[in-house]
């Protein structure tokens, strides 16, 4: 069994990484499911992740 | 008199070390840029000086290689232009894919801050002309971010084509190969994690820094 664990800044709480890694994303408007999952992949593809040495999963929230 | 760009990014911190290098030592016109340029001034070489740009967060370097300069930087090495990052300065330019790889976390995950010995592996480049081949040299490192790693396939292509540049003789953070400095496959863009900026007076330890900032001088003034 495998349980995942979220542990998040309150609201109001500085939080300088996400601060920066924000800051180098673009904040677009989604409407659909699958919108979100092209925007999520490229901001894996173009910034978030490192193919030499990482891998990564996207969760899509409605 | 030839003009150096020194860039900037917020975190920077090895960048008066290298205008003071090119001004002081080398007796060169330095420019600082900062990163939210996009048009640079002409230029005869780049820097990208060492330090944490934005914290480091996410990966060292990965912010800092999507800023606004970089695209420039990037043409400015298309075009031929010298360019040589050290230690945060490299784990841009492989962020920005300039130079192949990845530099990890060291193998002791400790911050290291150390003198080092140094082997020349390539003394025909731009960056070494003015070193003999296998010279050993004494520069400082300080990163917690050094350890090199790259693909087998992509090793063997970087020993066929002496694009390494320095390796370590004792290797303090697990590189692969030793390797402490590359170049691109063109031979235009270095970049290393031991500090040629902090070596530029045997006084304080060494002056092995200052020959690399005048082999580049040399090209650049034979290239012109």
């Amino acid at each position: 069994m495998k349980i995942i664990i979220n542990v998040d800044p309150k609201e109001n709480i500085l939080d300088p990484q996400g601060k920066a890694v924000s800051h180098a994303l673009v904040d677009a408007p989604v409407e659909t499911e699958n919108e979100a999952m092209m925007i999520a992949t490229e901001m894996c593809e173009k910034l978030l992740y490192n193919p030499l040495i990482e891998k990564y999963s996207i969760v899509v929230e409605l | 008199m030839k003009t150096f760009g020194v860039v900037i990014f917020p975190g920077s911190n090895c960048d008066l070390d290298a205008l003071y290098s090119v001004e002081k030592v080398i007796l060169q016109k330095a420019v600082p840029l900062w990163h939210k340029c996009e048009d640079l001034p002409p230029l005869d070489w780049i820097i990208i000086p060492g330090g944490f740009s934005y914290g480091d967060y996410l990966r060292p370097g990965a912010i800092a290689s999507r800023s606004p300069i970089m695209k420039s930087i990037k043409a400015f090495a298309d075009r031929g232009g010298i360019v040589i990052g050290i230690c945060n300065g490299f784990q841009i330019l492989v962020e920005t894919n300039m130079l192949p790889g990845v530099l990890l976390r060291n193998e002791s995950t400790r911050f290291i801050s150390k003198w080092i010995t140094l082997k020349v592996e390539n003394a025909r480049t731009p960056f070494t002309k003015l070193f003999k081949k296998e010279q050993i040299i004494n520069l400082p490192i300080a990163h917690k971010d050094g350890n090199y790693f790259v693909s087998y396939e992509t090793l063997k292509a970087l020993q066929a084509k002496k694009q390494i540049v320095f390796s370590y003789t004792d290797n303090p953070n697990g590189s692969i190969w030793n390797i402490a400095g590359l170049t691109n496959e063109q031979g235009n863009v270095l970049g290393m994690m031991p500090h040629p900026e902090r070596a530029i007076d045997a006084q304080l330890g060494s002056d092995d820094g200052t020959t690399i900032f005048r082999s580049i001088l040399k090209y650049v003034k034979e290239h012109k």
